[in-house]
């Protein structure tokens, strides 16, 4: 392993296990409007989307089995979902590649509804009595809503944790990349393209 | 592009995963509270609560900022019911302090013993919340007391004067608490001054913070009045039976409901705790001293 994979790899796990206790003994302290920020799954989606679906279901594995060992849950429940849902952000960057600026905050709402919506499919099924109905789905509405506000944070801290390993895997750069380069020779250039290539053309005139 | 070879260890990694989840998820819930897992877990609160408590000390004045704020635009509408209630209670002391003298003069005449009345032959132990569970499913919080302040696994936990749970599990400096409104809670509770008996449970399956709970196997429903109070009754379903874990004459909630439409076998009504479940900071477990 190179010493920049070990360092991303050593601030990626600080980061994972800092936001398990930071979301458990400081976040859970605040209620808006009834429902507990989730950062975990979030983070969780973040790291997956920036390093690939290994990352995402190692970190979702790490940040599930602290969940379960902190809160004396049922071992297994929040590793086994955030391991689904690590690996699910992964692969979308591996199949995908999503560059656009709002791609962030809907992986945010996808991550927070799917861990909410999938930690009530579980304990359904291990036999727990239910939440009434509407306290449940405003629970799932609102971590939807928390997940895509909480992304960009989230995010900047997944990338600066994954900084010395992503090298050109950066999606910040990607993201430029995909904004000043077309990804065809059909397609057409944008604004920024054509006044660059104009720039081009008259420096190479101005040489002859 | 990444080969062959590497989609295949990337799926065999996320599959591992998803198998050791499964296994712990199974081995757990076949597990005894004394099996492995469940060590485990003590261990894990053991080694993290100094961490949770720091952390959670840290926030406080933002914490506080937070609280005051909301506070202030509660303090209004909770100001009216308050002097309706102040009202009400001059009225009842009133009364009971003339029961209370005629009660201890016949105390005195049959040599009654006070030992298992709350809080005689109990020391409690105040403890600050560092962690509460984040969903809505279960209703259990973390508190910086354990062991070695004398806190014992189903020892009663009060928060304002009245029951907020009891004590589940319990590592050397850090204890879990779990609440009346979690779905697992069962308190064997009276209508204070009417010796109507039931059992104590959440109204909504273990929503944290839930201002509902239910008075539930009751058998003279119509007796019973929206304002009546319920305590714990020290036994488990009738004085003669069984004695509860928790000891009798501790303020549970106000009655706030009487359903008649919920005809059934046995009566259920609806209670408001007087324990604050949504803001529990700090709580006493009433322990029997350092053992």
């Amino acid at each position: 392993m190179t010493p920049e994979a070990t360092s991303a790899l050593l601030r990626t796990s600080a980061v994972v296990v800092g936001t398990v206790i930071f979301q458990l003994a400081v976040v859970t302290q605040f209620r808006p409007f009834g429902v507990v920020p989730d950062l975990t799954p979030v983070l969780v989606a973040m790291i997956g989307l920036l390093a690939g679906s290994t990352a995402g279901a190692a970190a979702g594995f790490t940040a599930g089995f602290m969940i379960d060992l902190i809160l004396l849950q049922t071992m297994g429940v929040s590793s086994l979902l955030l391991t689904i849902g690590g690996y699910a952000a992964g692969r979308l960057r591996e199949l995908r590649d999503p560059v656009h600026p709002v791609t962030n905050p809907a992986i945010g709402a996808a991550a927070g509804v799917y861990f909410a919506l999938g930690f009530a499919v579980v304990q359904f099924s291990l036999g727990l009595p239910a939440p009434r109905l509407w306290p449940l789905l405003w629970q799932t509405l609102w971590s939807g809503a928390y997940g895509a506000l909480l992304a960009a944070p989230v995010f900047r801290l997944a990338r600066w944790a994954m900084m010395p390993g992503l090298g050109r895997g950066d999606p910040m750069i990607r993201r430029r990349r995909a904004v000043l380069a077309p990804t065809s020779v059909l397609e057409k250039p944008t604004i920024n393209q054509r006044s660059r290539g104009r720039r081009i053309t008259n420096r190479r005139r101005r040489h002859r | 592009m990444p080969n062959r070879k590497q989609i295949r260890r990337r799926r065999f990694t996320a599959l591992g995963l998803i198998v050791v989840s499964i296994a712990l998820l199974t081995a757990y819930f076949n597990e005894a509270a004394s099996g492995a897992l469940h060590s485990i877990q003590r261990g894990a609160m053991e080694v993290l609560s100094p961490l949770q408590d720091l952390a959670s000390g840290a926030i406080k004045p933002a914490r506080d900022l937070v609280n005051w704020v909301g506070d202030s635009f509660d303090a209004k509408s909770e100001n009216k019911k308050l002097k309706r209630q102040l009202t009400d209670a001059r009225i009842q002391a009133a009364r009971l302090q003339q029961a209370d003298s005629e009660n201890k003069k016949l105390r005195a005449l049959v040599g009654f013993n006070e030992s298992d009345r709350f809080p005689g032959g109990r020391s409690p132990v105040v403890a600050r919340v560092i962690v509460r569970s984040p969903t809505d499913w279960f209703a259990r919080v973390t508190i910086d007391k354990g062991s070695s302040a004398g806190v014992r696994v189903n020892q009663p936990v009060i928060a304002d004067g009245a029951l907020a749970g009891k004590v589940t599990s319990v590592s050397g400096h850090a204890a879990q608490v779990t609440l009346l409104t979690d779905s697992s809670s069962g308190v064997g509770a009276v209508v204070s001054g009417k010796n109507i008996l039931g059992i104590v449970q959440t109204g909504s399956g273990g929503e944290v913070g839930a201002e509902d709970l239910q008075l539930s196997y009751i058998r003279q429903r119509g007796t019973i009045r929206v304002g009546n109070m319920v305590v714990t009754s020290g036994t488990v379903s009738d004085p003669a039976l069984v004695k509860s874990l928790f000891p009798a004459g501790i303020p549970i909630g106000s009655v706030s409901k009487v359903d008649l439409e919920e005809r059934q076998l046995y009566g259920r009504v609806h209670l408001t705790p007087f324990a604050d479940m949504r803001d529990l900071r700090i709580v006493e477990v009433l322990t029997r001293g350092k053992q």
